[in-house]
Formats: structure tokens, C-alpha cells, sequence
């Protein structure tokens, strides 16, 4: 768990000193405390530059854009070539592991399907020309095709159909296809939003701000409500909907059936409380709302105690880690060298 | 008496905050040299998460039992009278079938998203979880949701887990990446991501976290869409991953989901838990120790309830002391 | 044009999103068009961080050219974003080789059985030598199993050194500083002041105590576990009173009734609870009938509410993309 060496070692007591800095803010905002907070923020920060680099920037921006570029100039006949190449070795590729004859023949009746040629092209004219591939190195063209086509249905087992479709592609195509600037493009366009997304800082273009958000808040309400409504909304009600005497083979269970009410009637009143587009003056709409206030202030209650759970591990994570890899880490360390 | 009653009154009223401080950091010090694990009775939130991986091989066989009876079924209608829809569907149920035997103990994905902030109570779940579905020979994937730092965490959960569980109850050696698991890694806007599977797990996640390519490794032949995945779990410290794999995973797919939250946000998962949405919901520190308990994972979790326990304690202590406090003064004044 | 195009661009892309659930999975159309949309708002979404980064270097860097109080600071954020950030961006490997070897002489016998990864680190560069952890062993074919030998060196890069030393204490520390705040809260905020706040705090008091084993701490943990069911209805029983009390002091003899009938009722289903039925099961309950009725209510209502926002922002009623002034 300890350090395993001098420099693990000087690691564990920075980190130490850190974390007894920070708790230091609990008893004042001393110089220490206000040190390490402005160490975390920066740290933290360029993490986060880091992260989204190679996590965005570099596999959406800066790679696709340079290989459109070394793709432009790249000879056809280095495309044909490694193509070629890719597509022979994995129909050349073994089978997959069978354990049985049944497996065997099942495999036999698999690779018997009929080829389809449309498919294979746009399989290959997708992967090809997205801006995912480089063509001058053979390794990551297999890695793009062998993906490709194996999350596609096209079967590449009888391999003289196969490179037969393939000279017909390249016949057909007799330069490289011009669909990689579709792709391209749309990287262009998101470029473009990205950067209207800056003009905030400028007062007077501000208003370009505007089209990216709207893009972007048009996607995410799009995407997430009908999803959300089936399993927040439908299916909760659904599950609403459950019996209000409950049986056991000794007769009635009646916690579980106490229980089932008690759900019932809260989910509803919890639901009239929230309701604050009318007045609620007469006696049962008082009474109604007085209910949901009730079981609204029982669930409170257990998430207090259980934010005041969760607070605790953490603080208990940070003492076990001064406990075993410093204190008691720092001992081992000393008393196994010799 | 009554001088030393009112030193003591206004001493406190000056100063509680810092004996609070130093009492709570004492009794977790204190408590955590306690290395005896406890014994803990398992929630049924928790027996849920455990029975999904326990029945995985077994109900993983049954499904291939059903897809070999209809298989049969189909060709024995298509002896009869055939059709090009008939024998789509024969095509696709022998496809599906090759590759349900290939992964043949069972898929689990674990979706490890939680960062440094979390890993006291997510961490210990998260372990325990993989290092069981290793000892049942289940294959494991493992990929991250919305948090961005992730993904180092999760190397390393997974790092350990894989070198084998020597001290388990059913031991198992070591796992080979590619093999027996793969680690996805982190993919930015993971909801797509969670959706594309939907379609193909591989146009998804096109390479695994040091980008080695996911089409030549062997667990990867018997996947190609998340439903030939038998259980997800997803431990969490942000709302957006839960929600994001029950709409995704459950609502469209209905694949069985088991969610580990931090206890702060794990009481508002427990409707879903009721209404069949969730199969299991690991709640916080106390849901880690019950899991490792019974799997007899490294106690790591199931020490620290022993500084919850006396933290707890602390806790109700003062309220009881603050109410009393509350009723004198309040009896003063009227 | 600057007021009418983004509401449109907002609904028609929303209302693309929201068919595109009805199309056929495996079309070109379908697949493009995640593409697209994955891609497309990663890319905007990374603008976002540029945002982000400029508004810190302006403030901060206000701070630094004002002199303002705690300038300093400002340099070491500063500093050290720009540190990490190079480090990480320009290579993963970069700084002198040096390599610290592991101590001679350790004692690897404590560890044979012990189940976390030995991995030893230095400051600068990275060079992949044999190590007993699962990163090599996945490249290699014959992977030995872990014998307890004597493991070689592995460097790591600066980058990691950050996150492992700074990033992830710092992280978590941050996090546990509110477990003490949380526990003055307790002290000075759960007072039974009202029939509402006594709930909440009957209803924390017991998920509390349930959560843990509360018979292991000595002299009375087991006294309180046995008695679960004479604490928690005693309790009750003897708050409803007092305030049944109050109210006939007070002349209001109708609640005071009803209070007492209430403390009645509590005591018909106490002589009925099952005599197993202890903190944990009492947990239990809370959790699965009137916490989830309460959290299921605010998650409808909440679903309901943001149904209708979507729809609003949708059909242009409400923007709030139009910020900007122009």
C-alpha cells in the first residue's frame, strides 16, 4: 500500500502536506490553506486542458484535418496497395474458435451467405474516407477496416468474391472517392460554431454566441426528452400502480400492505403539493398538501443522513490514506532499508 | 456550580465548532486502527447487485439453451414451408448463438465514473464487483461515463483486480487484457457513446484505452451490440451516468442494470429500484462492505465502517445534546 | 436574422433528435447522423474549455497586473495550469531520464499475498520494462504469474506524478472538508422546532442509526439494538404528548385530542409491530415506502416540469441561448 520508492515516497508526504493544509482552512484561512487551494486550482485546470486535448481536440480536430491533408497527396496507387493489403489479411484471418461440430457446421453455413457488393462498397467507401484513417500507414488502415467491417454484416469469408469486388471498386472509383470532404467538412462547420461560441468575449459580436447554443441546447433537449419521459415519467407511474393488499402464505403481510398505501398516497399528495398553480384553500387541499409536506420531510430526512454518510467516508478515505501510506508507510519504508 | 455552568456555556458557545472538528477527526483516527472486519447483514438493494452477478453464467446458459430450442424450432418450419424471411431469422439466430458461446460464463460491462473525490466509497464497490465476476470466469468490460478524470482510476482498479485473487473463496489467477477483459476507456459525451452501442459496440469504442485495436481481441469476437451483454453496472458519482445507461440501457434495450451511487444521491434511486428498473442499487460506504463481505473481497470498505459507526454515534449524540438545548432554552425564554 | 435563426436552428435540430429514435438503426442515414451529432458537439463543447481557460487568465492575470491582494496566488495558479498543461500536451515523456531503482534489499515477502499492484515510480520519462502488472502483460503472450520477486523499475510520467500526488488528495480532501461541516449541522440545525422538523429528524435519527451495526460499540450498543422498537415508539409516544400537553395549556382541546388519539394509534401499532423488526428494518422501511413515495413525487414533478421546459425551448417560447448583446 506504502511507497516503494524514494521518489513514491516524496510523492506521499506532498500529497500529505496538501490534504493537512487544506484541513488547515477548517481553523483559519492561513497562508498554507490559501497556498494549496491555489496549487489545486491550477493543477486541476491544466488537467482539464489536457484531458479535453486528447480527448476532443486531438481525435476530432487535429487528426482528422491532418490527414485530410496527407491524403490529398497521397498516391493512388499507395491507397489500392494497402487496401488490398487489409482486406486480404482478414479474409485470410482465422475463424473464430469452435468447440464443437455443431459449431463447425454452423460456421460452414455462415460463410455460404450471399456477398452483398452494395454493401461492401459502402462498408469500405465509409471507412476509407472518414476522417479517421491514414492512409500512408497500413496498421491504422487494418485497425479502421477490420472495425468496419466487423460491425457490419458483410461476410468476407470467400475471399476470390471479395477481391473481385475489390478491382471493381477501384475500377469504378478510378481516383480516390471525393466523400472524405463530406466528412471533412463537417468538421469545418463544427470548427466554425466552436469559434462563434468565443465571440462572447467580444460585446459587439456577442450575438454569433448564440448559434452554437442553440445548436447544442437543440440536440441535447432533443436527444434527452423522449428517452427521459419513458423512464422517469411512464414508467414511474406504471410502477405506481401496485396492489394494495399484499398476501402472504400466512395470510395478510400487513407491513407490505400498510406499505403499499402509504406509497401510493404519498407519490399522489407529494405530487398535489407541488402543484402551485392554484390555491389550495379548503380543508382537504389543506390537509392533502399537510400529508405530502409530511412525506416530503421523511425522505429529507433520509437524505440527510445519508449526505451526512457520504461526507464522512470521504473524510474517512483521506484519514486512512495519512493512516496506512503515510504514517504507516513511511515507517515500512524506513525500517525495510537497509 | 452556576459559575462553572455558565464558564462552561460560554466556552462551549465560543469554541464548539473547533471541538467538533477535533472530536470527529479523533474518533475516525481512533476507529480506523481497528483492523476486524465487521459483520453486516446485506440489504436487499444490495442481495439484488450480488444476485446479478452470481446467476450470470447460469442464466447466460439458459439463454443459450432458449436460442438453440428456437433455432431447432425455426428449422423445423422451414423443413416445412420455406422463406426468405424464415431463413434471415435462422441466419441471425445461428449468429447469435456462435457468439453467445464464445463469452460462454457471461458478459458483465462496468462503467467505473467517479474520480478522486469519490473513491472512498465507489472505489472498494467498484473492486469488488470486477474481482467477482473474475472468480465466476465471467468476461468484464469496463469503460467511463461523463467524468473526465476517470479513467486513471479506473486503470488501476482494474490493474489490481486483473493480477488475481489469490485470498477470494473461489480464487481465480491471472486475467489477461483482451482475453478475459477489456477497458474502453474514456470517450467523450458518453450518452452517444452508450447509444452507438446500441447499434455496435465496436463502431462505439473503435480501440481500447492505449489504442489497440478491439476487432483482433478474442472476448470481442462474441459482442457485437449491447445486447449480447447479460448485466451492466454502473458506479457513479454524478446523476448523468445512472440516467443516462436506465434510459439507454434499460428502457431500450432492457438489459438487468445494477447502479453503486454515493450515498448522498443514492436515496433518490430507490423508485427506480422499486419499480424493476434497477436490479440492485449499492448504497454508498455501507452497500461496499456488505458486497465485499459476501464475496470476500479485501476488506477495505468494511474497515472504514467501523469510523462510520463512531462518527454516526457523534452525530446523534449531538442532536440529542443540541435538542436538549434547545428544549432548556426554549423553556427559559417562555 | 439574429433573433429569429437561432430559435429555429434550436427547434428544427431538437425535433430531428427527437425522430431520430423512429429510424431503422443500421441505415447510413442513422449512422451518419450520430456521427455527426457526437462529433459536432464534442467539437463545440471543447470551445467551451477555451472559454473556461480565458476567463481564469483574465481574472487572475487582473489580479497579478493590479497588484490586488493575494497577487501571488494568482501567479502560482497560473504557474502551475500552464506546467501541467505543457507537460501533458507536449509529450507524455518528457524530462530527463532518471531512474530511481527500488531500495535494495526490501522485503517482498510481506506483499506475496497482499492483492494491489506493486508499481514503482520516478519523476521523469517512461520506458516500458518488465513489471509484474496486467498494462505488459496484455502485450505479451506467456505472462508469469506474481511470485512475489523482486519487480523491476517502471518510470512514470510527470503528468501521473500530478495526478497521483496532487490531483486525487486534493480532490478528496476537498470533498471530506464538508463532512465537518456537516457534523456542526447536525449539532445546529436538527432541532425539533416543528411537527415538520421533528419528522426529518425522527427519520435521519433512524436511517442513522440503521446504517451502521450499532450493536459493536460496547456497553450499550446492545442494549440499543434489543431495544430499537421501546426508543423509536417511546419516543414518539412521549413528543406527541408534550405537545398534546401544550395545546391544553394553550385551550385548544381539539388538537389536543386529536394529538392524544394519535399517540394512542402509535401505541395500538407498536403492541402490533413484530418483534423483529429493529433499526434496520425500520430503515428499511423508511426507504421503501415514504422515501420513495417523497423522492418518486419529486421525480415526476421534476420530469414534468423539465417535459415542459424542453417544449418550451423547442417552439422558441422560452431561449435562453439569447444572450449576447447585438
Amino acid at each position: 500500500m506504502g511507497p516503494d520508492t524514494f521518489i513514491d515516497l516524496i510523492g506521499v508526504w506532498i500529497a500529505a502536506l496538501l490534504t493537512l493544509g487544506v484541513y488547515s482552512s477548517l481553523i483559519k484561512d492561513t497562508f498554507i490553506s490559501k497556498l494549496t487551494e491555489a496549487v489545486f486550482v491550477g493543477v486541476s485546470f491544466g488537467m482539464s486542458i489536457v484531458f479535453t486535448y486528447y480527448n476532443g481536440i486531438k481525435p476530432k480536430i487535429e487528426e482528422p484535418l491532418v490527414r485530410y491533408y496527407q491524403n490529398l497527396h497521397v498516391d493512388y496507387a499507395t491507397v489500392t496497395n494497402a487496401v488490398t493489403r487489409t482486406v486480404e489479411k482478414i479474409a485470410d484471418a482465422k475463424t473464430l474458435p469452435v468447440e464443437s461440430a455443431v459449431e463447425e457446421e454452423l460456421t460452414e453455413e455462415i460463410s455460404s451467405r450471399a456477398f452483398d457488393t452494395n454493401r461492401f462498397f459502402a462498408v469500405l467507401d465509409s471507412a476509407l474516407y472518414k476522417q479517421t484513417l491514414k492512409l500512408q500507414s497500413t496498421n491504422e488502415v487494418a485497425v479502421s477496416l477490420q472495425s468496419a467491417f466487423a460491425s457490419s454484416e458483410v461476410d468476407l469469408k470467400d475471399k476470390a468474391t471479395v477481391m473481385g469486388a475489390l478491382n471493381e471498386y477501384f475500377t469504378t472509383y478510378k481516383t480516390v472517392p471525393t466523400s472524405r470532404h463530406f466528412w471533412v467538412l463537417y468538421i469545418f462547420f463544427s470548427v466554425i460554431l466552436g469559434l462563434m461560441f468565443i465571440t462572447r468575449f467580444f460585446p459587439k459580436h456577442a450575438w454569433l454566441s448564440r448559434f452554437p447554443m442553440a445548436y447544442t441546447i437543440g440536440i441535447g433537449v432533443g436527444m434527452g426528452t423522449p428517452l427521459s419521459f419513458q423512464s422517469q415519467i411512464m414508467q414511474q407511474v406504471q410502477a405506481s400502480f401496485i396492489p394494495m393488499l399484499v398476501r402472504n402464505p400466512n395470510g395478510i403481510d400487513w407491513i407490505a400492505t400498510a406499505g403499499n398505501l402509504s406509497l401510493v398516497i404519498g407519490t399522489l399528495t407529494v405530487l398535489y403539493y407541488f402543484f402551485f398553480s392554484f390555491k389550495k384553500e379548503d380543508a382537504a387541499s389543506r390537509g392533502a398538501t399537510k400529508i405530502g409536506i409530511a412525506y416530503l420531510m421523511i425522505g429529507f430526512g433520509a437524505s440527510f443522513a445519508f449526505t451526512i454518510m457520504a461526507r464522512v467516508s470521504l473524510l474517512i478515505g483521506r484519514i486512512n490514506f495519512l493512516q496506512d501510506e503515510w504514517i504507516q508507510g513511511t515507517y515500512e519504508f524506513f525500517k525495510y532499508l537497509n | 456550580m452556576k459559575l462553572f455552568l455558565s464558564r462552561f456555556t460560554s466556552f462551549w458557545k465560543n469554541r464548539y465548532r473547533a471541538i467538533i472538528y477535533i472530536m470527529t477527526f479523533a474518533f475516525v483516527w481512533l476507529a480506523l486502527i481497528n483492523k476486524k472486519p465487521l459483520d453486516l447483514t446485506v440489504s436487499d438493494a444490495t442481495q439484488g447487485a450480488l444476485d446479478l452477478v452470481e446467476h450470470m453464467p447460469e442464466n447466460h446458459r439458459k439463454k443459450i439453451k432458449e436460442q438453440e430450442e428456437l433455432l431447432a424450432k425455426l428449422q423445423k418450419e422451414e423443413s416445412v414451408q420455406s422463406s426468405a424471411e424464415l431463413t434471415a431469422q435462422i441466419d441471425e439466430t445461428k449468429a447469435y448463438l456462435e457468439r453467445l458461446r464464445i463469452n460462454s460464463n457471461g458478459v458483465f460491462l462496468v462503467c467505473i465514473d467517479f474520480d478522486a473525490g469519490s473513491d472512498a466509497e465507489l472505489g472498494p464497490m467498484a473492486y469488488a464487483s470486477i474481482r467477482h465476476a473474475f472468480s465466476l470466469g465471467i468476461k468484464v468490460l469496463i469503460n467511463n461515463g461523463y467524468t473526465v478524470m476517470a479513467q486513471p482510476l479506473s486503470q488501476m482498479i482494474v490493474d489490481s483486480a486483473a493480477l488475481g485473487g489469490a485470498t477470494m473463496p473461489r480464487p481465480y489467477g491471472f486475467k489477461q487484457a483482451g482475453s478475459d477483459f477489456v477497458f474502453f476507456g474514456f470517450r467523450p459525451n458518453p450518452f452517444q457513446v452508450y447509444l452507438q452501442m446500441g447499434e455496435s459496440v465496436l463502431s462505439a469504442y473503435e480501440t481500447d484505452y492505449s489504442g489497440k485495436a478491439l476487432a483482433e481481441m478474442p472476448i470481442m469476437k462474441g459482442i457485437k451490440d449491447i445486447r449480447d451483454i447479460d448485466g451492466i453496472a454502473a458506479y457513479s458519482c454524478n446523476v448523468g451516468t445512472p440516467e443516462s445507461w436506465i434510459n439507454v440501457a434499460q428502457t431500450k434495450f432492457n438489459i438487468p442494470l445494477v447502479v453503486g451511487m454515493t450515498a448522498v444521491s443514492v436515496s433518490d434511486y430507490f423508485p427506480y429500484l422499486q419499480s424493476g428498473q434497477l436490479c440492485g442499487l449499492i448504497t454508498g460506504l455501507r452497500g461496499a462492505a456488505e458486497y465485499e463481505k459476501t464475496v470476500g473481497a479485501p476488506p477495505v470498505a468494511n474497515r472504514r465502517m467501523w469510523a462510520q459507526l463512531y462518527t454516526h454515534a457523534f452525530a446523534i449524540g449531538l442532536i440529542v445534546v443540541g435538542n436538549i438545548e434547545y428544549f432548556i432554552k426554549g423553556k427559559r425564554a417562555a | 436574422m439574429r433573433n429569429y435563426l437561432p430559435p429555429i436552428i434550436c427547434g428544427v435540430c431538437g425535433v430531428i433528435m427527437m425522430l431520430h429514435f423512429f429510424l431503422p438503426e443500421n441505415t447510413m442515414l442513422y449512422k451518419t447522423m450520430m456521427e455527426w451529432v457526437t462529433n459536432s458537439t464534442i467539437v463545440v463543447g471543447v470551445f467551451g474549455l477555451f472559454i473556461g481557460l480565458a476567463s481564469l487568465v483574465h481574472n487572475h492575470g487582473n489580479r497579478i497586473a493590479r497588484r490586488s491582494p493575494g497577487w501571488g496566488y494568482s501567479v502560482i495558479t497560473l504557474s502551475f495550469t500552464a506546467i501541467v498543461a505543457l507537460t501533458g500536451i507536449i509529450s507524455q515523456n518528457v524530462g530527463p531520464s532518471v531512474v530511481s531503482k527500488p531500495l535494495e534489499k526490501y522485503n517482498y515477502d510481506n506483499r506475496k499475498n497482499q492483492d494491489h499492484t506493486l508499481i514503482t515510480h520516478t519523476l521523469f520519462g517512461y520506458k516500458d520494462e518488465t513489471y509484474k502488472t496486467n498494462l505488459v502483460a496484455a502485450a505479451s503472450s506467456d505472462a508469469p504469474e506474481m511470485k512475489g520477486e523482486e519487480i523491476t523499475v517502471r518510470k512514470v510520467p510527470l503528468f501521473m506524478f500530478f495526478y497521483n500526488y496532487v490531483i486525487m488528495p486534493m480532490g478528496a480532501t476537498t470533498f471530506s472538508l464538508l463532512a465537518f461541516y456537516m457534523i456542526t449541522a447536525t449539532y445546529r440545525a436538527m432541532r425539533a422546532k416543528s411537527w415538520e422538523a421533528s419528522l426529518l429528524l425522527i427519520s435521519s435519527i433512524i436511517i442513522l442509526i440503521g446504517q451502521v451495526p450499532i450493536e459493536e460499540i460496547p456497553l450499550i450498543g446492545k442494549w440499543i439494538m434489543g431495544h430499537a422498537q421501546l426508543i423509536v415508539y417511546m419516543s414518539l409516544i412521549l413528543y406527541i404528548l408534550y405537545a398534546a400537553m401544550k395545546q391544553f395549556f394553550s385551550r385548544n382541546f381539539i388538537t389536543c385530542g386529536i394529538l392524544s388519539a394519535s399517540a394512542a394509534l402509535i401505541g395500538v401499532i407498536w403492541y402490533y409491530t413484530p418483534a423483529d423488526v429493529d433499526f434496520e428494518a425500520m430503515k428499511s422501511i423508511i426507504l421503501n415506502y415514504p422515501n420513495n413515495a417523497a423522492k418518486r413525487g419529486i421525480l415526476i414533478g421534476v420530469q414534468l416540469g423539465s417535459l415542459a421546459t424542453s417544449i418550451k425551448i423547442l417552439s422558441g417560447i422560452e431561449k435562453p441561448y439569447m444572450g449576447g448583446r447585438g
